[in-house]
């Protein structure tokens, strides 16, 4: 082969390398790249249907359902507003829990302030209406008493619980 | 002139500096408490009932009862204690459904048999834990036989956040 021959073969195997190597640097981040977002103006989304007002941190499920134990919700004090009847309070059933929550609220003397209904697990009462309004000061002995009863037509009552706090009552 | 000029600006200097003197007695410093209150709280957690634990007339039966996410200030603990359910020595009765007969089991802790009696400490805590509770065999108030039927009673646990300088009973 001689001189001439070889030195077009060479330029020509140059040609096809420089072309070869812009083709692929041209098509790398298609072949290879990450998806890109969809332009600002072309992204949508919905409105969540199920999100609703934030009222506070509640249980949130953490293994099996209760079966033969019922978990009872304590506290050492809880404050009211004084000269009304009105009140915010926290009180709930834990999701966990296999059975209805009736829950009443009793001063050191036994004056029932407030009952419930009954109130199904993993359910809340953010506000009650006491049987009456109460002056200001520390009430002390009083009583959040659970009576619990099973999930049936017959609501089997259950073993209950007391949980003894002192109540605010403030300005 | 011109020392007329300069003892005059040193006057000026220093009637100056006895005027604008800023003295350490005036300043004033006020101190302000920021506080903040956090709530105790703690889940008691309870046998849900007397047929839940299927106590029986040949063998004892025990149960747990505990607290759990215990929150509590320094110096404080948890006391529980039977309110309903169990009489003065410690003797749970469950009645007969429809009927009258009436089976009793003696209630203790597990750990040191001491009967838990009503209206009495049987456990504190200041931290998460459990107690054991033996419920001793069934029987009747006669040790006749038992009669045929559904037996059922309910027991009221109470929870109460007081000071650790308060003995249990």
């Amino acid at each position: 082969m001689n001189k001439t021959v070889k030195t077009i073969l060479i330029a020509l195997l140059a040609v096809v390398l420089v072309g070869g190597g812009v083709f692929v640097g041209m098509n790398w981040n298609h072949w290879f790249g990450k998806e890109e977002a969809p332009p600002a103006s072309e992204a949508t989304a919905e409105v969540d249907a199920n999100a609703e007002d934030y009222t506070g941190d509640r249980d949130t499920y953490t293994g099996q359902k209760n079966t033969d134990t019922i978990d009872i919700p304590g506290f050492a004090a809880m404050n009211f507003q004084a000269g009304v009847t009105e009140q915010a309070v926290n009180l709930y059933n834990p999701e966990q829990n296999t059975c209805y929550f009736k829950m009443t609220i009793l001063l050191s003397d036994g004056t029932k302030l407030w009952e419930s209904e009954l109130v199904e697990p993993g359910k809340a009462i953010y506000e009650i209406t006491l049987n009456e309004p109460l002056e200001a000061g520390e009430y002390e002995d009083c009583t959040l008493k659970y009576e619990c009863f099973e999930l049936n037509d017959e609501q089997t009552p259950l073993n209950g619980s007391e949980i003894k706090f002192s109540l605010n009552v403030l300005e | 002139m011109k020392k007329k000029l300069a003892a005059g600006i040193l006057s000026m200097a220093l009637v100056a500096g006895m005027v604008l003197q800023v003295s350490a007695a005036d300043t004033k410093t006020e101190n302000m408490t920021v506080t903040y209150t956090q709530g105790e709280s703690y889940v008691l957690s309870i046998p849900a009932s007397a047929q839940g634990l299927n106590l029986s007339t040949t063998q004892d039966v025990t149960t747990d009862v505990g607290v759990t996410g215990v929150n509590l200030a320094p110096g404080r603990k948890i006391q529980v204690s039977v309110t309903a359910g169990v009489n003065g020595s410690g003797v749970v009765e469950l009645t007969q459904t429809g009927g009258t007969a009436v089976l009793q089991s003696s209630l203790t802790l597990k750990e040191t048999g001491v009967s838990v009696i009503l209206n009495q400490a049987f456990a504190e805590f200041t931290t998460d834990g459990s107690k054991t509770l033996n419920f001793s065999s069934l029987k009747t108030q006669d040790n006749s036989q038992v009669k045929a039927g559904s037996y059922s009673g309910t027991i009221t646990f109470s929870a109460d956040i007081t000071d650790t300088t308060i003995a249990t009973p």
